[in-house]
C-alpha cells in the first residue's frame, strides 16, 4: 500500500497565519496502516487550535481516542493554564467552557478504509473521478451554524454516542479528500451543481494557487469566510 | 442581503444598553426569592451580560474587539451609567470592558455536585453597572441621546453589522411619544442594513410574558403597542435563533417582549444580542 498525499490550508481572511485554527495531520508510513485527520477549532472557544491539533495528533497515531481521552483533556487544560499567570478573570472562566473542534479522522489498511467524524469537516471517496460516497454530511442544506463538536470538557462516553462510523473497501488509484467546513460545503454544492471539473479543480491546487482561489471564491461569496484545509489522498495497492 | 456583515476586529460592531432608571425601578421584581427590586435584576442582568460578552471574545492571546459596548442610563439625568474607570466613556471595546470593571464581586452559585444534588460554589463576578432608580422616564432624551452616539460610531465605522441598540424599561416615556426619536435613530444605517432598537418591558406583577411578538393584537394597552411599534423586526439569523429556541416566529417578530420576569429578560437579552457571525 503507498499513498500519495498533499496538503492545504489558509486562515480567515483578515487573520494572521498564526490565528488559523484548523489543524491537520497523517501518518502514512508502513505497508499495514495509515491514518490522516483534521480538525476545525471553534472560534468562540479559547485554546481551540491546542485541542484541534492534540486531537489530530493523537489519532494519528493510534485511531482508537478512548484510552487516550483523560490524557488528551489533561494536556489541553495544562497548555492553556500555562499561557499566563495569573490568568485574567475572562481566561478563567473561558478555560471552564473548555475548547471545541469538529473532528474527522480516516485510517486505510490494505483491506479497506475507515472514518470517523463528529462535527462537519467532511470526506469524500472518490472512484475514477466519480463521487462515491461524502460522509458525515450528504448535503450541502445540511451545514449550519451550531454543529455538535468535540469538547475538552466532555466524557469520552458522551462524545463517543455522537461520532457517525462509516467503512468501505478501496480499489487502486481511489482518492479522498479530506476538507474542513466551509470548503466542504463549497464542494457539496458544487457537486449538487454538477460541477464537471470540481475534483480536477481540487487535485490541480497547490501552495501557490490555492490562496487565489480561495480568495476569489470568498470574493463571490461563494466560500464563508473561515478556516480552510483541503488533504488530498491517492491510495495505491503497490508500493513503487 | 441586509444584517450579513462580518462581525471582526477590522469590521467590529457596537451595543448600546438603555436602562431605565427611574423612580419605579425601585419596585420588586416578579415573585421569586430573595425579592430583588427591578434596578438590581437589570443591573444584574447586564453585567451578567456583559460578562459573558467578554468571554464569547476571549482568546488565546486575550480579548478581541469584536464589539463596542455601550450603556446609558435614564431617570434624574440621561448620560453613561458605567462605574469605575470606564466612568463617563460611551462606547468601550470590549477588551476595555473586560480589563475595567468597577470591582470584581465573589458571588456564590449552586453547581450540580454530579450525585443528584448542589453544592455552593464561589465564582467571580465583574461588576460595571449598578442599580439607580430615582426620577422620571425621559425616553425621548435618551433616543436622541443614543442617535448622537450611534451616528458618530457609523460615521467611523460605515460597514459594520449594524448596531443594536436595547431598550429596558419599566413604563411609558414621561417626556413625550418616543416613536419619532426612536425612528430617527433607526433610520441610522450602515451598508448592512438599519440600526436595530429592541425593547424590552419589565414585569410590574407576575403574569405571563408575551416575548417575541408579531402582532400588537393580545398588548394590553397603548403603551405596549408603542413599544412594540418602535421594535425592529429581527434579522432573519436572530429569528432562526428564536425558533431554535422554541418561539413561534414570521417575518413581523419583533425584537419586543412585554412583561418580562427574570427568566424572560435573561433569554430575550440572550437570544437578541447572539452573534451569528463572528470571523
Amino acid at each position: 500500500m503507498r499513498i500519495e498525499h498533499s496538503a492545504l490550508f489558509l486562515p480567515k481572511r483578515g487573520n494572521t497565519a498564526a490565528e488559523y485554527e484548523d489543524a491537520f495531520s497523517y501518518q502514512l508510513q508502513g505497508a499495514e496502516v495509515a491514518r490522516c485527520a483534521i480538525a476545525d477549532g471553534a472560534t468562540e472557544s479559547s485554546f481551540a487550535k491546542l485541542w484541534a491539533e492534540l486531537l489530530v495528533n493523537a489519532y494519528s497515531q493510534d485511531a482508537n481516542l478512548a484510552p487516550q481521552w483523560a490524557d488528551l483533556q489533561a494536556r489541553w487544560s495544562a497548555s492553556a493554564r500555562n499561557s499566563a499567570q495569573p490568568l485574567p478573570w475572562y481566561a478563567e472562566a473561558k478555560l471552564a467552557h473548555g475548547g471545541f473542534a469538529a473532528f474527522l479522522g480516516l485510517e486505510i489498511t490494505p483491506e479497506k478504509w475507515q472514518a470517523c467524524a463528529l462535527g462537519d469537516c467532511c470526506l469524500f471517496h472518490l472512484r475514477n473521478s466519480e463521487l462515491q460516497q461524502a460522509f458525515p454530511l450528504q448535503t450541502s442544506q445540511e451545514f449550519n451554524q451550531s454543529p455538535f463538536l468535540v469538547s475538552s470538557q466532555d466524557t469520552w462516553k458522551n462524545i463517543a454516542k455522537h461520532l457517525a462510523w462509516l467503512e468501505n473497501t478501496w480499489e487502486e488509484g481511489d482518492e479522498f479528500f479530506l476538507l474542513s467546513d466551509a470548503l466542504a460545503c463549497w464542494c457539496l454544492q458544487q457537486h449538487e451543481q454538477h460541477n464537471p471539473d470540481l475534483w480536477q479543480q481540487l487535485r490541480d491546487l497547490n501552495p501557490d494557487t490555492f490562496p487565489e482561489f480561495i480568495a476569489n471564491l470568498r470574493e463571490q461569496q461563494q466560500l464563508r469566510n473561515d478556516d480552510v484545509t483541503l488533504v488530498h489522498l491517492r491510495v495505491h495497492a503497490v508500493t513503487s | 442581503m441586509p444584517y450579513t456583515a462580518e462581525i471582526s476586529r477590522a469590521n467590529p460592531t457596537c451595543l448600546l444598553f438603555l436602562i431605565d432608571q427611574s423612580g419605579s425601578m425601585q419596585d420588586p421584581f416578579g415573585s421569586g426569592e430573595p425579592v430583588k427590586k427591578k434596578a438590581e435584576a437589570v443591573a444584574d442582568a447586564i453585567n451578567r451580560l456583559l460578562q459573558n460578552f467578554v468571554i464569547k471574545c476571549a482568546k488565546d492571546e486575550g480579548v478581541r474587539d469584536y464589539f463596542h459596548v455601550g450603556v446609558l442610563g435614564y431617570g434624574v439625568e440621561v448620560g453613561t451609567a458605567f462605574g469605575g474607570a470606564l466612568r463617563g466613556r460611551e462606547l468601550v471595546p470590549i477588551s476595555d470592558i473586560a480589563n475595567y470593571p468597577a470591582r470584581i464581586e465573589e458571588r456564590v452559585k449552586k453547581v450540580d455536585d454530579g450525585a443528584g444534588g448542589l453544592i455552593s460554589q464561589n465564582i467571580k463576578f465583574p461588576v460595571w453597572f449598578d442599580p439607580i432608580a430615582n426620577g422620571g422616564t425621559p425616553m425621548c432624551q435618551v433616543l436622541q441621546h443614543a442617535q448622537r452616539i450611534i451616528s458618530e460610531w457609523l460615521k467611523a465605522h460605515p460597514n459594520c453589522f449594524p448596531p443594536l441598540v436595547v431598550n429596558m424599561t419599566d413604563g411609558e416615556s414621561t417626556d413625550g411619544d418616543p416613536s419619532e426619536a426612536a425612528q430617527a435613530l433607526k433610520n441610522l444605517k450602515s451598508s448592512d442594513g438599519e440600526t436595530l432598537l429592541f425593547n424590552l418591558h419589565l414585569s410590574a406583577q407576575a403574569c405571563t410574558p408575551i416575548e417575541f411578538p408579531d402582532t400588537e393584537l393580545g398588548l394590553p394597552d397603548q403603551y405596549a403597542k408603542q413599544l412594540f411599534q418602535i421594535s425592529s423586526a429581527l434579522p432573519e439569523a436572530t429569528r432562526k435563533i428564536a425558533q431554535q429556541e422554541g418561539y413561534r416566529v414570521s417575518a413581523n417578530t419583533r425584537g419586543f417582549t412585554f412583561n418580562a420576569d427574570m427568566v424572560a429578560m435573561i433569554k430575550f437579552l440572550e437570544i437578541g444580542t447572539r452573534p451569528s457571525n463572528l470571523r
